[in-house]
């Protein structure tokens, strides 16, 4: 009998061992921290709001990047490319082929800005919270405009009244879920970066959003606002106060091999292990040669004159698969860097300078608009020589060089939009000569006003959230 | 001989009478299979006196006075208990197990006569799957056993295998049955890892009534896998060899690709007429000498890239007992070389299975696996990287190697190393550079094994505790080596730091601790029972590191302690828990009614507290009608076997749920080189399991002593709250978050005959027939947002398929293409009104019902024959109404949009004048997506046929048996399908995990193969 009740024991203690096993259920991550416990501490809010230019980075290193290129008269498909973002190419977006990415990491900006602001109490008072307090204003501004600029008219061409977007100003999910007006919308914008450019420091570091960022990008939005006195203003201080300036000639080559930092207002900073290759969505080059994605419109290609530093700094003309190609090669390759790993660019003074040569022009400053713009000019030409213009002749001056110098960075479909306009690409092929396959005849324009400039909103978020109003015409 | 033993057993006779025992003699043969060498000779009641038979199948044995009966036993056939009062000599033939019907099946956890089934349980015996040439389990079912779908991933060596019970259960989960292996669950890594030799039988539990025990796990069906254990009947170590030889080869397409002269003129006539094309190519096509030269190039890629496949696999098991002891061992070998080059798989393993009756109440076992698979991989995704698709890609014209020109002739030497220079073709990439020069190992190392202690407990019968402890160390070790100076590297290294390194090793460890009280008790004598209550604990965990380096100096220095330059190094640590109980009662009256009731509870670390434990209950009745006696003996006599069954029964799913998805979370990261936070996902503390409910009703019968044979299954299963990883997403905060969303349905239907349609036992001659078919139907009921309104079906969009509430899950969307005017030549579509268009647009799409790729209709047929030693088996699959979007010949019949690359011959017949009617359109340079792509799959496959012979080897002592086979796999297909219609993944690395089958895009092809070999009983 003394057998069974040793039995019993061992039985009872396994019983017992099954019940403690219940606690091993509470398993916890080795590379998350519960939400919960993060912001309660003040050290963690620095790594945090890294996170959140993280997040920015994704954003400006993908499609916010390329897109506004590919969907106007910037950059036509390659024929034997992957055929990537061909959709958008072709102008065929509508709700269910046009994913919700190019909002997603704007919105995880827009949220973890939220999350931030909301525990900022957490920090001593001082510089530290009032500084942190404007960046995160700012990347909460920078991002809500980043969509209201790509699925809402711009208030330059619109109405007040028109629909807006979803501005979330808290983390609460359905409170605030529905669209709001266009006037709205850029109020809150505006609102989120005046407040911003009274917190921030004038140097927060390379990467990071300063006082002159907010600056510039305010000179930027007064435009997309159709308000020009706000914009000089905002540029001219940027012009006036900060230690930035227009990338000399010399300096050209090193900006896009990230050597050089004196125009760069705001970049979103790729690092080797970020695994990041924004190259990639330009093209690949190997032992045959470059094999592109995109490559220029033969006629935006030739608006480069040969005195100019950009045709070389962004082009390269050479052969793959027997044909020559002229090659997009801004994000190439910082040197040391592996092939296609390059900063995005997010801000930098030639904007601004050209921003207020814009604005300096629609206020009937001429003389100012065109000293600002051979600002950029005299930088980029070889054989500059100083022609006064005037007048529309000078506004087109003005919007031919921001086109040049911009290009690949985000803004031609934005820029046309803005002012109204439609587009018309090249007949010609995608060769370094013209020759090759034409953009398709449905493909070939986008007449001013088309609905096709505001973007679809993705049909899950329509299903998601049926507050949310799609655009008209999808 | 015969006259000697009986004499032998005369003299043996007379000799014995004087002791208080008696000597019985005789011969034991197999039914069909002659004399029964090593057979077990028991005294019945009595098994301590015993022997085993001669070679020559003859036995003598001295019984006690008393002794009323010898019990016979041989592996594979039925024991029997024979009389010897009244007699001295006997003459017995034992008829195979598998026409008996209280063989024993395992249903989870306990083992029952399957005539006291009352739940859907097929078995597949291990002879059933014996020699089949290819490397894992999963494959082995494929036409097994009805209602269960099994299609290779792809063809390659050791590749993977979906398997799908009655259909699809899950939108964004799992939809794989779960494996358990010697009570132990596993992956599918893990189960393709073990050798089917050792195998020795395996019960899918296919209805949620039988599934439930397995609860939170079971809802896709489990399949018990229960390897070899030995027998206390076997004296006689059973020793057997097996040896296996066999080529493969690549299935043949059913269209043709371009050669040298047709590619030339199609892109000549191509430019000239659509100016679709390379200017340069088509100027000197042209000129004769350099047509001429290509000419003497025209290569074929496939026969660059591919070889015929080999494998060889050897295996020796040992297997026997004692009346205390049973074991079973085995070592095996299994080596593949694919069809493509390069690739290769071997496995390595072995295996001893023990118990040992320690006492009288207490019993030791052990079952301990240990495994080693090598494997060289091929990159399989749809970009320049993947040899499946350069081999349709390449053109004719494009030499492996550089050639002199113009001769074209010569191999041109890189004066440096000596080797041929590659050609980088018109893709800037040489694939067959690529294989030799970026190469991809990995090595996984699998220990599998249990302890277990089964204690008779109080000294009461039939009760009795089971504790056991299972353990699974799974390793798995990756090398992907970009060799300096090979044209990847010239692609994404590093010029100052060539070559590019990246080792990944893993680690998984799993342990199971369960604890299981039976007990079996018979009441009032008919009234018997089965009691069963367990425990158990499921620990898994799971590190992986991973590092890169470049900057190497020579490519065969390719550890990365020859990096110059270590990066993105990563480690991580994954951990899931689970904790059940379970409680189960088999119920049956004389064997005729039967019932069963199941409970478990399910605890699951990747729920939150509100919703970690999941309850799941079942329940039976069967009605075994042939045992009734109204039936009257003539009728009895007919009928072998009519059982009723009906049962209901949860399960749930959990698969596709980590650990942690219950917390919201924020997550490291790294900004500009230092670290950072990161918002990662929203807490879902309410996420729960999914569950299915299922009532099914099965007839099983066998009537004139089961020559025909056969059940009838109905089952209808409902799933809800089905996971979706994007439905809870705040729209404006587009991170993914897994909640539950919706509900769906499966119903179907399924049947299975067999039929002996000759059984001459004096002839030695059966003749059976077989077949299956079954019908799955499949509805989405509901998603989120659904306002009840048919007209506006709530949808979620997968693309190129959409779940829709009354449709299938995973239903094709897209632009239905209206064919090709003939007037001008265009592409015609039907917009999303019906009307016919010139113009595509994305926005014509339509939910295309009924097409998915899920098959409606599916089984297998097939005959067997037996004479003497010949065996002859033929088995065919068939599946009917399923559609594969074939993105492959939607490259190779472009219109023109890839004309740099080659094309099918029917590419030619596209629309050249007014009036031509054709399905090709006028090339435009672009291809559009629309269905005119999406192929009906409905295929027959010869899946196996195999011929056998089993050698007369009365005279050779040390042998008892010699078996000889050739198969061949796969020989013959028809199908509507334009490709090898076995579609399961469309490419390794494609993103996302869509339905196997749902598009093709250029993985591993399948083969087809011959194998030969010889198996041989010591």
């Amino acid at each position: 009998m003394k057998k069974f009740k040793y039995i019993a024991c061992v039985l009872f203690a396994l019983m017992i061992s099954m019940t403690s096993c219940k606690d091993k259920l509470d398993l916890l991550p080795t590379n998350e921290l519960e939400t919960s416990i993060v912001l309660v501490s003040p050290s963690n809010f620095e790594l945090f709001t890294k996170g959140i230019y993280g997040h920015l980075r994704d954003n400006y290193t993908s499609l916010y990047t390329i897109l506004p290129d590919v969907m106007s008269d910037n950059l036509i498909i390659k024929q034997n490319g992957r055929k990537s973002l061909q959709t958008y190419y072709l102008l065929l977006t509508n709700s269910e082929n046009t994913y919700g990415e190019i909002r997603t990491f704007s919105h995880r900006v827009i949220f973890s800005a939220n999350t931030a602001l909301e525990n900022i109490d957490v920090l001593e008072d001082g510089e530290y919270k009032t500084n942190l307090t404007g960046e995160l204003l700012a990347l909460r501004a920078l991002s809500h405009f980043d969509i209201a600029k790509t699925f809402a008219k711009t208030p330059s061409i619109g109405a007040d009244s028109d629909l807006g977007i979803v501005y979330r100003t808290s983390t609460s999910v359905g409170d605030n879920d529905s669209r709001i007006t266009l006037g709205e919308t850029y109020t809150n914008i505006v609102a989120d970066l005046e407040q911003a450019k009274s917190f921030l420091n004038d140097d927060n570091g390379l990467g990071r959003i300063n006082k002159f960022t907010v600056y510039g990008l305010l000179s930027r939005v007064y435009l997309y606002m159709g308000n020009a006195e706000k914009a000089r203003e905002n540029a001219q201080y940027v012009v006036d106060n900060s230690p930035y300036e227009v990338t000399p000639m010399a300096s050209v080559n090193d900006l896009w091999d990230n050597v050089y930092f004196g125009s760069t207002l705001l970049s979103s900073l790729v690092d080797v292990q970020d695994d990041i290759e924004m190259g990639v969505n330009y093209g690949q080059t190997g032992p045959t040669g470059t094999k592109s994605e995109y490559v220029p419109d033969f006629g935006f290609y030739n608006l480069y004159s040969d005195s100019d530093i950009r045709k070389t700094a962004y082009f390269e003309t050479s052969s793959f698969e027997g044909n020559d190609y002229n090659h997009i090669i801004k994000y190439k390759q910082r040197p040391g860097a592996p092939a296609n790993v390059a900063d995005a660019p997010i801000l930098r003074m030639e904007e601004v300078m050209l921003n207020l040569a814009e604005a300096q022009a629609q206020l009937g400053n001429d003389a100012d608009a065109l000293a600002s713009l051979n600002m950029i000019r005299t930088r980029r030409y070889s054989d500059f020589n100083f022609v006064n213009q005037m007048g529309q002749d000078l506004k087109d001056a003005i919007q031919l060089e921001r086109r040049l110098e911009l290009a690949f960075e985000g803004h031609r479909f934005y820029d046309l939009k803005r002012q109204g306009l439609g587009f018309t690409r090249t007949n010609a092929g995608d060769l370094s000569d013209g020759s090759g396959t034409p953009p398709p005849a449905s493909a070939l324009s986008l007449s001013a006003g088309n609905f096709r400039y505001e973007f679809p909103y993705a049909q899950r978020s329509l299903n998601i959230n049926p507050n949310l109003v799609q655009n008209p015409g999808y | 001989m015969k006259h000697f033993s009986l004499m032998l057993a005369m003299v043996l006779l007379i000799c014995s009478t004087a002791l208080a025992q008696r000597t019985v003699s005789g011969t034991v043969m197999l039914d069909g299979e002659g004399e029964a060498i090593g057979a077990n000779v028991v005294v019945d009641g009595n098994e301590a006196i015993g022997t085993v038979t001669e070679y020559d199948g003859t036995f003598t044995l001295d019984v006690p006075a008393d002794a009323k009966a010898l019990k016979f036993s041989y592996t594979g056939f039925a024991d029997q208990v024979v009389s010897i009062v009244g007699t001295d000599k006997l003459s017995v033939t034992l008829a195979p197990d598998s026409e008996i019907l209280d063989e024993v099946v395992v249903i989870g956890y306990n083992a029952i006569k399957s005539d006291k089934i009352s739940t859907g349980v097929s078995v597949v015996d291990a002879e059933e799957i014996q020699d089949v040439p290819v490397a894992n389990i999963g494959n082995l079912l494929q036409g097994k056993s009805t209602g269960v779908q099994v299609t290779s991933a792809n063809g390659k060596p050791g590749g993977d295998t979906y398997i799908r019970i009655r259909g699809v259960n899950s939108i964004s989960s799992s939809n794989e049955p779960l494996f358990v292996v010697d009570g132990m669950q596993v992956t599918s890594a893990v189960y393709n890892a073990i050798n089917p030799n050792d195998i020795e039988s395996i019960s899918i539990l296919k209805d949620a009534a039988a599934a439930t025990i397995y609860g939170a796990s079971a809802s896709n069906g489990v399949v018990l896998v229960t390897t070899k254990k030995g027998s206390t009947k076997k004296q006689k170590a059973q020793i057997t060899f097996k040896a296996q030889y066999g080529f493969k080869e690549k299935t043949r397409d059913p269209f043709d690709m371009m050669d040298v002269n047709q590619k030339m003129d199609y892109e000549t006539e191509m430019f000239e007429k659509f100016g679709i094309g390379n200017a340069t190519a088509v100027a000197n096509y042209e000129d004769p000498d350099f047509r001429d030269s290509l000419q003497r190039i025209a290569g074929d890629w496939q026969d660059i890239l591919l070889r015929t496949g080999t494998f060889q696999s050897y295996d020796l098991s040992a297997g026997g007992g004692t009346d205390k002891m049973k074991y079973f061992a085995s070592a095996g070998y299994y080596s593949e070389e694919g069809i493509a080059k390069v690739s290769s798989f071997d496995r390595m393993t072995g295996r001893i299975n023990a118990s040992y009756q320690a006492s009288d109440w207490l019993t030791l076992s052990n079952t301990l696996f240990v495994g080693r698979t090598n494997s060289n991989e091929l990159r399989d995704r749809n970009n320049v990287q993947n040899p499946f698709r350069a081999m349709y890609d390449y053109n004719p014209y494009e030499s492996e190697f550089i050639l002199n020109s113009p001769d074209a002739s010569d191999i041109v030497y890189d004066p440096d190393t000596g080797e041929p220079v590659y050609n980088l073709t018109h893709q800037g990439f040489s694939i067959s550079e690529a294989i030799q020069n970026n190469p991809e190992n990995e090595v996984e190392h699998h220990i599998l094994g249990s302890l277990a202690a089964d204690m008779k407990i109080l000294k009461v019968a039939g009760l009795n505790f089971r504790t056991e402890l299972n353990g699974n160390l799974r390793t798995y070790e990756r090398r992907y080596f970009i060799e300096p100076g090979s044209v990847l590297d010239g692609y994404v290294g590093d010029p100052e730091n060539p070559g590019i390194g990246t080792a990944t090793t893993s680690r998984r460890w799993q342990y199971t601790f369960r604890n299981l009280l039976t007990y079996n008790k018979t009441f009032a004598e008919n009234h018997n029972t089965n009691f069963l209550v367990g425990q158990e604990f499921i620990d898994f965990d799971s590190r992986l590191t991973s590092v890169s380096g470049r900057g190497f100096p020579n490519e065969d220095l390719y550890t990365l302690d020859n990096a110059a330059d270590i990066y993105n190094g990563r480690s991580t640590v994954y951990e899931e828990a689970s904790l059940s109980a379970f409680a189960k009662i088999e119920y049956d009256y004389k064997s005729k009614y039967l019932a069963s009731f199941t409970y478990r509870v399910d605890g699951f670390s990747g729920f939150g507290s509100a919703n970690r434990f999941g309850h799941f209950v079942s329940g039976s009745l069967g009605w075994n009608i042939h045992y009734e006696d109204f039936l009257g003996e003539a009728l009895k006599e007919k009928i072998s076997q009519l059982k009723i069954r009906l049962s209901v029964g949860q399960t749930g799913n959990n698969s596709g749920i980590l650990s942690y998805d219950r917390l919201g979370t924020i997550a490291s990261a790294g900004f500009a080189g230092t670290p950072s936070l990161e918002i990662d996902r929203a807490a879902r503390q309410d996420l729960r399991w999914e569950k299915a409910l299922s009532p099914s009703l099965g007839v099983d019968f066998g009537f004139f002593n089961n020559r025909v044979a056969g059940s009838i299954d109905m089952y209808y299963k409902k799933v809800t709250d089905l996971f979706s990883p994007e439905q809870f997403d705040d729209p404006d905060y587009d991170r993914s978050v897994v909640g539950n969303i919706g509900e769906m349905k499966n119903r179907g239907i399924e049947l299975e005959l067999t039929a002996d349609i000759i059984r001459n036992r004096d002839l030695d001659f059966t003749w059976t027939v077989f077949g299956s078919w079954n019908v799955n139907d499949n509805e989405v009921l509901s998603l989120p947002d659904d306002d009840g309104n048919p007209e506006t079906p709530s949808t979620i969009f997968n693309d190129p398929t959409i779940d829709r509430v009354g449709l299938e899950t995973n239903t094709f969307y897209l632009v239905r293409s209206a064919g090709v005017d003939p007037a001008t030549g265009d592409e015609l579509w039907y917009d999303a009104d019906g009307n016919i268009t010139n113009v595509w647009s994305g926005d014509d799409a339509v939910a295309l019902e009924g097409k998915t790729a899920q098959p409606k209709y599916q089984g297998n047929f097939g005959t067997g024959i037996r004479f003497k030693g010949v065996t002859l088996n033929a088995s065919f699959y068939y599946q009917l109404d399923s559609y594969v979007m074939n993105y492959m010949a939607s490259n190779m019949l472009s219109d023109g949009e890839n004309i740099a690359s080659n094309q099918r011959t029917d590419a030619n017949n596209f629309w050249r004048n007014p009036g031509d009617v054709t399905d090709i359109p006028r090339p435009t340079g672009v291809s559009y997506t629309s269905d005119r792509f999406l192929q009906r799959n409905d295929y027959l496959r010869l899946r196996d046929i195999r011929i056998g012979y089993t050698l007369p080897l009365k005279k050779v002592k040390f042998l008892s048996s010699v078996n000889v086979f050739a198969q061949a796999t796969n020989l013959f297909t028809v199908t509507t399908y334009d490709g090898d219609p076995e579609v399961g993944i469309g490419s390794d690395e494609a993103a996302g995990d869509p339905l196997p089958g749902q598009f093709a895009l250029y993985s591993y092809p399948a083969t087809r193969g011959m194998t030969f070999g010889v198996n041989v009983g010591f």
